[in-house]
Protein backbone atom coordinates (compact mmCIF):
# COMPACT_ATOMS: atom_id res chain seq x y z
CA UNK A 1 0.00 0.00 0.00
CA UNK A 2 1.08 3.71 -0.35
CA UNK A 3 0.08 6.71 0.61
CA UNK A 4 -1.22 9.39 -2.45
CA UNK A 5 -1.12 13.04 -1.84
CA UNK A 6 -4.13 14.48 -1.14
CA UNK A 7 -5.76 15.96 -4.59
CA UNK A 8 -7.00 14.89 -7.72
CA UNK A 9 -5.60 12.77 -10.40
CA UNK A 10 -3.27 15.16 -11.74
CA UNK A 11 -2.09 16.13 -8.79
CA UNK A 12 -0.99 12.59 -8.36
CA UNK A 13 0.57 11.78 -11.45
CA UNK A 14 3.15 15.15 -11.19
CA UNK A 15 4.36 13.38 -7.79
CA UNK A 16 4.60 10.03 -9.65
CA UNK A 17 6.95 12.12 -12.36
CA UNK A 18 8.37 14.49 -10.85
CA UNK A 19 8.21 14.32 -7.06
CA UNK A 20 6.03 17.54 -6.82
CA UNK A 21 2.75 18.90 -8.34
CA UNK A 22 4.12 22.29 -7.71
CA UNK A 23 1.72 23.50 -5.37
CA UNK A 24 -1.42 22.70 -7.44
CA UNK A 25 -4.59 20.34 -5.79
CA UNK A 26 -7.03 20.32 -8.15
CA UNK A 27 -7.97 19.86 -12.20
CA UNK A 28 -8.76 22.81 -15.17
CA UNK A 29 -12.00 20.46 -15.93
CA UNK A 30 -14.34 23.09 -13.90
CA UNK A 31 -13.91 25.46 -15.99
CA UNK A 32 -13.08 28.11 -13.37
CA UNK A 33 -9.66 28.26 -14.69
CA UNK A 34 -9.86 27.90 -18.45
CA UNK A 35 -7.48 31.00 -19.15
CA UNK A 36 -4.99 29.49 -16.75
CA UNK A 37 -3.48 28.02 -19.46
CA UNK A 38 0.35 28.60 -17.55
CA UNK A 39 -0.79 27.52 -13.97
CA UNK A 40 -1.63 24.12 -15.69
CA UNK A 41 0.35 23.32 -19.16
CA UNK A 42 3.20 24.84 -17.98
CA UNK A 43 4.58 23.64 -14.94
CA UNK A 44 8.86 23.39 -15.90
CA UNK A 45 9.72 21.17 -13.56
CA UNK A 46 12.33 18.19 -14.21
CA UNK A 47 10.82 14.80 -14.87
CA UNK A 48 12.08 11.20 -14.36
CA UNK A 49 11.97 11.34 -18.31
CA UNK A 50 14.54 14.11 -17.82
CA UNK A 51 16.81 12.31 -15.40
CA UNK A 52 16.79 9.16 -17.62
CA UNK A 53 18.27 11.23 -20.00
CA UNK A 54 20.93 12.95 -18.63
CA UNK A 55 21.90 9.32 -17.18
CA UNK A 56 21.82 7.83 -21.22
CA UNK A 57 18.84 5.67 -19.52
CA UNK A 58 16.48 4.18 -23.02
CA UNK A 59 13.35 4.20 -22.07
CA UNK A 60 9.94 4.82 -23.53
CA UNK A 61 6.44 5.92 -23.01
CA UNK A 62 3.29 3.58 -24.41
CA UNK A 63 0.01 5.74 -24.62
CA UNK A 64 -3.75 5.03 -26.10
CA UNK A 65 -4.84 8.16 -26.35
CA UNK A 66 -3.81 11.30 -24.70
CA UNK A 67 -0.48 10.98 -22.32
CA UNK A 68 -1.34 12.45 -19.33
CA UNK A 69 2.28 13.03 -18.21
CA UNK A 70 2.04 15.87 -21.32
CA UNK A 71 0.85 18.49 -19.25
CA UNK A 72 3.86 18.54 -17.63
CA UNK A 73 6.21 20.71 -19.97
CA UNK A 74 9.36 18.75 -20.27
CA UNK A 75 7.71 15.79 -21.56
CA UNK A 76 6.10 18.25 -24.28
CA UNK A 77 10.00 19.03 -25.49
CA UNK A 78 10.87 17.18 -28.86
CA UNK A 79 13.17 14.99 -27.34
CA UNK A 80 11.28 13.36 -25.18
CA UNK A 81 8.13 13.06 -27.13
CA UNK A 82 10.25 11.09 -29.45
CA UNK A 83 10.13 8.58 -27.03
CA UNK A 84 6.19 8.50 -27.06
CA UNK A 85 4.46 5.32 -29.03
CA UNK A 86 1.23 4.35 -29.24
CA UNK A 87 0.71 1.22 -26.75
CA UNK A 88 0.64 -1.45 -30.02
CA UNK A 89 4.33 -0.92 -29.99
CA UNK A 90 4.83 -2.11 -26.49
CA UNK A 91 3.59 -5.38 -27.83
CA UNK A 92 6.04 -5.32 -30.59
CA UNK A 93 8.90 -4.38 -28.02
CA UNK A 94 8.20 -7.39 -25.78
CA UNK A 95 8.49 -9.10 -28.37
CA UNK A 96 11.70 -8.85 -29.48
CA UNK A 97 14.88 -9.18 -28.20
CA UNK A 98 14.90 -8.66 -23.97
CA UNK A 99 18.33 -6.40 -24.32
CA UNK A 100 16.62 -4.30 -26.71
CA UNK A 101 13.77 -3.81 -24.84
CA UNK A 102 13.14 -0.28 -23.02
CA UNK A 103 15.32 0.18 -19.68
CA UNK A 104 12.51 2.31 -18.11
CA UNK A 105 8.73 1.86 -19.54
CA UNK A 106 5.86 4.42 -19.21
CA UNK A 107 2.60 2.91 -19.87
CA UNK A 108 -0.65 5.21 -19.83
CA UNK A 109 -4.13 3.74 -20.23
CA UNK A 110 -7.06 4.82 -22.24
CA UNK A 111 -8.79 7.80 -20.89
CA UNK A 112 -11.28 9.14 -22.97
CA UNK A 113 -14.47 6.97 -24.69
CA UNK A 114 -15.68 4.08 -24.60
CA UNK A 115 -12.44 2.02 -24.86
CA UNK A 116 -11.64 3.58 -21.75
CA UNK A 117 -9.11 1.18 -19.86
CA UNK A 118 -7.84 3.61 -16.44
CA UNK A 119 -10.11 2.63 -13.86
CA UNK A 120 -12.01 5.46 -13.63
CA UNK A 121 -15.53 5.43 -12.52
CA UNK A 122 -18.00 5.50 -14.40
CA UNK A 123 -16.44 2.76 -16.96
CA UNK A 124 -16.24 -0.89 -16.62
CA UNK A 125 -13.61 -1.69 -14.35
CA UNK A 126 -12.88 -4.87 -15.78
CA UNK A 127 -11.08 -3.07 -18.74
CA UNK A 128 -8.74 -1.76 -16.61
CA UNK A 129 -7.98 -5.36 -15.44
CA UNK A 130 -7.81 -6.52 -18.75
CA UNK A 131 -4.67 -3.93 -19.32
CA UNK A 132 -3.02 -5.44 -16.53
CA UNK A 133 -3.01 -8.98 -17.96
CA UNK A 134 -2.18 -8.06 -21.08
CA UNK A 135 1.17 -6.18 -20.01
CA UNK A 136 1.87 -9.07 -17.42
CA UNK A 137 1.14 -12.04 -20.19
CA UNK A 138 3.16 -9.92 -22.98
CA UNK A 139 6.35 -9.68 -20.19
CA UNK A 140 5.68 -13.13 -19.03
CA UNK A 141 5.64 -14.67 -22.40
CA UNK A 142 9.77 -13.31 -23.20
CA UNK A 143 11.23 -15.78 -20.73
CA UNK A 144 14.26 -13.61 -20.95
CA UNK A 145 12.51 -10.10 -20.38
CA UNK A 146 10.05 -11.58 -17.53
CA UNK A 147 13.67 -12.67 -15.25
CA UNK A 148 14.58 -9.25 -16.30
CA UNK A 149 11.44 -6.65 -15.34
CA UNK A 150 9.82 -5.29 -12.42
CA UNK A 151 6.34 -4.66 -13.60
CA UNK A 152 4.89 -1.55 -10.91
CA UNK A 153 0.98 -1.13 -11.14
CA UNK A 154 0.24 1.95 -9.65
CA UNK A 155 -3.08 3.80 -8.89
CA UNK A 156 -2.99 7.77 -8.66
CA UNK A 157 -5.70 8.14 -6.32
CA UNK A 158 -8.08 6.35 -3.99
CA UNK A 159 -11.93 5.41 -4.50
CA UNK A 160 -13.48 6.12 -1.30
CA UNK A 161 -12.88 8.25 1.46
CA UNK A 162 -11.97 5.94 4.48
CA UNK A 163 -8.56 4.07 5.39
CA UNK A 164 -8.17 2.97 9.32
CA UNK A 165 -4.54 4.02 9.18
CA UNK A 166 -3.78 7.70 9.53
CA UNK A 167 -2.09 9.80 7.03
CA UNK A 168 1.13 10.74 8.47
CA UNK A 169 2.66 14.16 7.85
CA UNK A 170 5.28 14.43 5.18
CA UNK A 171 8.04 17.12 3.52
CA UNK A 172 6.65 20.02 1.60
CA UNK A 173 8.41 19.21 -2.03
CA UNK A 174 8.23 23.30 -2.51
CA UNK A 175 9.05 26.75 -1.22
CA UNK A 176 5.81 27.86 -0.27
CA UNK A 177 4.02 29.43 -3.67
CA UNK A 178 3.95 32.73 -4.91
CA UNK A 179 1.02 33.86 -7.21
CA UNK A 180 2.63 35.02 -10.35
CA UNK A 181 0.88 37.45 -12.93
CA UNK A 182 -0.80 39.06 -10.21
CA UNK A 183 -2.08 41.67 -11.81
CA UNK A 184 -3.46 40.12 -15.01
CA UNK A 185 -5.32 37.73 -12.41
CA UNK A 186 -6.98 40.68 -11.19
CA UNK A 187 -8.12 41.85 -14.57
CA UNK A 188 -8.96 38.40 -15.01
CA UNK A 189 -11.28 38.09 -12.13
CA UNK A 190 -13.12 41.67 -12.51
CA UNK A 191 -13.71 40.42 -16.40
CA UNK A 192 -15.15 36.92 -15.16
CA UNK A 193 -17.11 36.96 -12.41
CA UNK A 194 -16.76 32.43 -12.48
CA UNK A 195 -12.87 32.77 -12.43
CA UNK A 196 -11.45 32.20 -9.42
CA UNK A 197 -7.57 32.07 -7.79
CA UNK A 198 -6.17 28.75 -8.36
CA UNK A 199 -5.93 27.34 -5.33
CA UNK A 200 -2.74 26.09 -4.40
CA UNK A 201 -1.57 23.51 -0.96
CA UNK A 202 2.19 22.61 0.79
CA UNK A 203 1.69 18.89 0.13
CA UNK A 204 2.92 18.79 4.21
CA UNK A 205 0.39 16.22 4.75
CA UNK A 206 0.07 12.70 2.88
CA UNK A 207 -3.75 11.42 1.96
CA UNK A 208 -5.44 8.08 1.77
CA UNK A 209 -3.70 4.74 0.66
CA UNK A 210 -3.76 2.80 -2.31
CA UNK A 211 -3.10 -0.53 -3.56
CA UNK A 212 0.08 -0.92 -5.51
CA UNK A 213 1.85 -3.76 -7.32
CA UNK A 214 5.06 -4.86 -7.49
CA UNK A 215 5.60 -7.93 -10.49
CA UNK A 216 8.58 -9.93 -10.72
CA UNK A 217 10.01 -13.46 -9.94
CA UNK A 218 12.70 -11.91 -7.80
CA UNK A 219 10.34 -10.37 -5.46
CA UNK A 220 9.05 -12.06 -2.51
CA UNK A 221 5.46 -12.71 -2.16
CA UNK A 222 3.29 -11.05 -0.26
CA UNK A 223 2.99 -7.81 1.70
CA UNK A 224 6.04 -5.42 0.68
CA UNK A 225 8.16 -4.85 4.25
CA UNK A 226 12.16 -3.82 4.33
CA UNK A 227 13.14 -5.28 7.81
CA UNK A 228 10.36 -6.36 8.44
CA UNK A 229 7.88 -3.69 8.84
CA UNK A 230 5.73 -1.70 6.58
CA UNK A 231 7.98 1.57 5.33
CA UNK A 232 5.72 4.37 4.39
CA UNK A 233 5.80 4.60 0.55
CA UNK A 234 4.24 6.95 -1.36
CA UNK A 235 4.15 8.12 -5.22
CA UNK A 236 7.72 9.01 -4.80
CA UNK A 237 9.00 6.15 -3.98
CA UNK A 238 9.50 4.68 -6.96
CA UNK A 239 11.23 7.69 -8.09
CA UNK A 240 13.61 7.05 -5.12
CA UNK A 241 14.03 3.78 -5.87
CA UNK A 242 15.30 4.78 -9.86
CA UNK A 243 17.30 7.30 -8.69
CA UNK A 244 19.15 5.00 -6.12
CA UNK A 245 19.33 2.09 -9.15
CA UNK A 246 20.55 4.57 -11.74
CA UNK A 247 22.50 7.30 -9.64
CA UNK A 248 20.05 9.18 -10.88
CA UNK A 249 20.90 12.47 -8.57
CA UNK B 1 10.85 -7.02 -0.38
CA UNK B 2 13.46 -8.71 -2.38
CA UNK B 3 13.51 -12.37 -2.54
CA UNK B 4 16.98 -13.16 -1.10
CA UNK B 5 16.83 -16.39 -3.88
CA UNK B 6 19.68 -16.49 -6.27
CA UNK B 7 17.14 -17.40 -9.07
CA UNK B 8 13.87 -16.25 -10.02
CA UNK B 9 11.06 -17.64 -8.87
CA UNK B 10 9.50 -20.12 -11.76
CA UNK B 11 5.91 -21.00 -10.09
CA UNK B 12 4.43 -18.05 -11.40
CA UNK B 13 1.14 -17.94 -13.73
CA UNK B 14 2.09 -18.25 -17.11
CA UNK B 15 -0.49 -16.22 -18.51
CA UNK B 16 -3.74 -14.58 -16.65
CA UNK B 17 -6.61 -15.60 -19.01
CA UNK B 18 -9.38 -13.59 -18.81
CA UNK B 19 -12.77 -15.14 -18.55
CA UNK B 20 -16.22 -13.69 -20.97
CA UNK B 21 -16.29 -10.43 -19.69
CA UNK B 22 -19.70 -9.07 -18.89
CA UNK B 23 -21.55 -7.20 -21.85
CA UNK B 24 -21.64 -3.54 -20.30
CA UNK B 25 -23.77 -1.09 -21.85
CA UNK B 26 -21.87 0.84 -24.86
CA UNK B 27 -24.58 3.90 -24.48
CA UNK B 28 -24.33 4.47 -20.70
CA UNK B 29 -20.44 4.40 -21.76
CA UNK B 30 -20.54 6.51 -24.43
CA UNK B 31 -23.29 9.14 -22.13
CA UNK B 32 -19.77 9.19 -19.53
CA UNK B 33 -17.56 10.82 -21.96
CA UNK B 34 -16.35 14.40 -21.08
CA UNK B 35 -18.33 14.46 -17.52
CA UNK B 36 -15.72 14.24 -15.31
CA UNK B 37 -12.62 16.90 -14.22
CA UNK B 38 -10.39 14.14 -15.39
CA UNK B 39 -11.93 14.30 -18.67
CA UNK B 40 -12.49 17.56 -18.97
CA UNK B 41 -9.32 18.51 -17.69
CA UNK B 42 -7.29 16.15 -20.77
CA UNK B 43 -9.73 18.01 -23.11
CA UNK B 44 -8.42 20.88 -22.63
CA UNK B 45 -5.07 19.33 -22.86
CA UNK B 46 -5.55 18.06 -26.31
CA UNK B 47 -6.72 21.51 -27.55
CA UNK B 48 -3.72 23.41 -25.67
CA UNK B 49 -1.31 21.25 -28.12
CA UNK B 50 -2.17 22.45 -31.11
CA UNK B 51 -1.42 25.65 -29.55
CA UNK B 52 1.76 24.46 -27.72
CA UNK B 53 3.09 23.30 -31.52
CA UNK B 54 4.05 26.77 -32.10
CA UNK B 55 4.03 28.89 -28.88
CA UNK B 56 6.89 26.05 -27.37
CA UNK B 57 10.26 26.28 -28.78
CA UNK B 58 11.71 23.49 -30.83
CA UNK B 59 15.25 23.72 -28.99
CA UNK B 60 14.59 20.51 -27.16
CA UNK B 61 17.50 20.56 -24.54
CA UNK B 62 17.90 24.29 -23.86
CA UNK B 63 16.75 25.20 -20.30
CA UNK B 64 15.57 28.29 -22.05
CA UNK B 65 13.11 26.46 -24.03
CA UNK B 66 11.13 26.00 -20.46
CA UNK B 67 10.13 29.51 -19.48
CA UNK B 68 7.59 30.39 -18.56
CA UNK B 69 5.43 31.62 -21.45
CA UNK B 70 3.38 35.44 -21.02
CA UNK B 71 -0.36 34.70 -20.25
CA UNK B 72 -1.26 37.49 -23.16
CA UNK B 73 0.50 35.26 -25.50
CA UNK B 74 -1.57 32.21 -24.61
CA UNK B 75 -4.44 34.33 -24.41
CA UNK B 76 -4.34 35.23 -28.03
CA UNK B 77 -3.44 31.94 -29.46
CA UNK B 78 -6.42 30.46 -27.55
CA UNK B 79 -8.35 33.01 -29.67
CA UNK B 80 -6.36 32.85 -32.68
CA UNK B 81 -7.69 29.04 -32.08
CA UNK B 82 -10.96 29.78 -31.84
CA UNK B 83 -11.56 31.64 -34.61
CA UNK B 84 -9.73 28.56 -36.95
CA UNK B 85 -12.39 26.56 -34.94
CA UNK B 86 -15.53 28.67 -36.51
CA UNK B 87 -13.79 28.87 -40.11
CA UNK B 88 -13.01 24.89 -39.87
CA UNK B 89 -16.86 24.38 -38.46
CA UNK B 90 -18.18 26.49 -41.57
CA UNK B 91 -15.81 24.56 -44.33
CA UNK B 92 -17.14 20.94 -43.12
CA UNK B 93 -20.64 22.61 -42.96
CA UNK B 94 -19.83 23.75 -46.60
CA UNK B 95 -18.22 20.08 -47.58
CA UNK B 96 -21.54 18.33 -45.98
CA UNK B 97 -23.92 20.43 -48.23
CA UNK B 98 -21.67 20.54 -50.91
CA UNK B 99 -20.69 16.86 -51.40
CA UNK B 100 -23.17 15.11 -48.89
CA UNK B 101 -20.63 14.18 -46.18
CA UNK B 102 -21.65 12.95 -43.14
CA UNK B 103 -20.72 15.48 -40.41
CA UNK B 104 -20.96 12.59 -37.69
CA UNK B 105 -19.81 9.49 -36.57
CA UNK B 106 -15.85 10.59 -38.39
CA UNK B 107 -13.10 8.59 -37.90
CA UNK B 108 -9.88 9.59 -36.19
CA UNK B 109 -6.33 10.62 -37.55
CA UNK B 110 -5.18 8.60 -34.57
CA UNK B 111 -7.37 5.57 -35.85
CA UNK B 112 -8.09 5.90 -39.07
CA UNK B 113 -9.47 2.08 -38.96
CA UNK B 114 -11.98 3.22 -36.41
CA UNK B 115 -15.17 5.16 -36.12
CA UNK B 116 -15.71 7.77 -33.08
CA UNK B 117 -17.93 10.01 -32.38
CA UNK B 118 -16.74 12.36 -29.16
CA UNK B 119 -12.77 11.32 -29.11
CA UNK B 120 -12.29 12.09 -32.59
CA UNK B 121 -11.01 15.63 -32.05
CA UNK B 122 -8.49 14.93 -29.23
CA UNK B 123 -7.09 12.00 -30.97
CA UNK B 124 -6.43 13.80 -33.57
CA UNK B 125 -4.92 16.83 -31.81
CA UNK B 126 -2.78 14.42 -30.14
CA UNK B 127 -1.63 12.42 -33.17
CA UNK B 128 -1.15 15.74 -34.96
CA UNK B 129 1.21 16.72 -31.83
CA UNK B 130 3.26 13.42 -31.89
CA UNK B 131 4.13 13.41 -35.79
CA UNK B 132 4.60 17.22 -35.63
CA UNK B 133 7.05 17.02 -32.66
CA UNK B 134 8.78 13.66 -34.00
CA UNK B 135 9.86 15.91 -36.77
CA UNK B 136 10.87 18.99 -35.11
CA UNK B 137 13.61 16.38 -32.91
CA UNK B 138 15.79 15.61 -35.92
CA UNK B 139 17.64 18.70 -35.94
CA UNK B 140 18.03 18.51 -32.37
CA UNK B 141 19.54 15.54 -32.97
CA UNK B 142 21.87 15.84 -35.22
CA UNK B 143 22.64 18.56 -32.66
CA UNK B 144 23.56 16.12 -29.94
CA UNK B 145 24.87 13.09 -32.04
CA UNK B 146 27.78 15.45 -32.02
CA UNK B 147 28.40 16.08 -28.61
CA UNK B 148 29.34 12.66 -28.55
CA UNK B 149 29.48 10.71 -24.92
CA UNK B 150 25.89 9.79 -23.07
CA UNK B 151 24.01 12.91 -25.14
CA UNK B 152 25.32 11.38 -28.32
CA UNK B 153 24.52 7.70 -27.32
CA UNK B 154 20.65 9.47 -25.89
CA UNK B 155 20.30 11.04 -29.35
CA UNK B 156 21.26 7.89 -31.18
CA UNK B 157 18.65 5.80 -29.30
CA UNK B 158 16.24 8.39 -30.15
CA UNK B 159 16.92 8.62 -33.73
CA UNK B 160 16.57 4.53 -33.39
CA UNK B 161 13.20 4.63 -31.91
CA UNK B 162 11.15 6.84 -34.08
CA UNK B 163 12.86 5.32 -37.47
CA UNK B 164 12.30 1.65 -36.49
CA UNK B 165 16.22 1.01 -37.65
CA UNK B 166 18.58 -0.70 -34.85
CA UNK B 167 21.18 2.93 -34.99
CA UNK B 168 22.42 2.21 -32.15
CA UNK B 169 24.05 -0.86 -32.55
CA UNK B 170 26.00 0.49 -36.21
CA UNK B 171 29.13 2.98 -35.97
CA UNK B 172 27.24 6.36 -35.18
CA UNK B 173 28.93 7.71 -38.74
CA UNK B 174 25.49 5.69 -39.97
CA UNK B 175 23.30 7.83 -37.63
CA UNK B 176 25.01 10.83 -39.05
CA UNK B 177 24.80 10.04 -42.83
CA UNK B 178 21.07 9.28 -42.56
CA UNK B 179 20.25 12.02 -40.85
CA UNK B 180 22.60 14.46 -43.90
CA UNK B 181 20.56 12.17 -45.86
CA UNK B 182 17.44 13.73 -44.63
CA UNK B 183 18.33 17.55 -44.42
CA UNK B 184 20.36 17.69 -41.15
CA UNK B 185 23.57 17.85 -41.54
Amino acid sequence: MVFVPPGATWPNRFFALSGTASGRVDMPGDGTHHLDVPGYFHQTQPTIFDRLNEKGIHWKSYFHDIPQSWVLRRPRLPHNVARYFYFDEFFEDARGDANEFPQFCYIEPDFLGFQQNDDHPPHDVMKGEKLVADVYNAIRSNTALWHSTLLVVFFDEHGGFYDHVYPPTAVPPDPPQQQKHRLLSEILVRLNPWHKPEETYSFDQLGLRVPALLVSPWVARGVAKVDGQSPVFDHTSLLKYLTEKWDLG
Amino acid sequence: MISDSIRPDEDTIPQIVMPVLQPVDPELEDAAFGITEHDKGLLKLATFLKTALWLEPKAAFADAAVETVPRLVVLFSLMFQGMAFVLLWFIRRFKSWAFGLDRSPRASFGEPDKIHTDTVSPRDDVAWFTMQRKQQVLSTIAEEIKFGGTRGDQAVRTLAAITGRPMHKEARLHAREWLAAHGHP
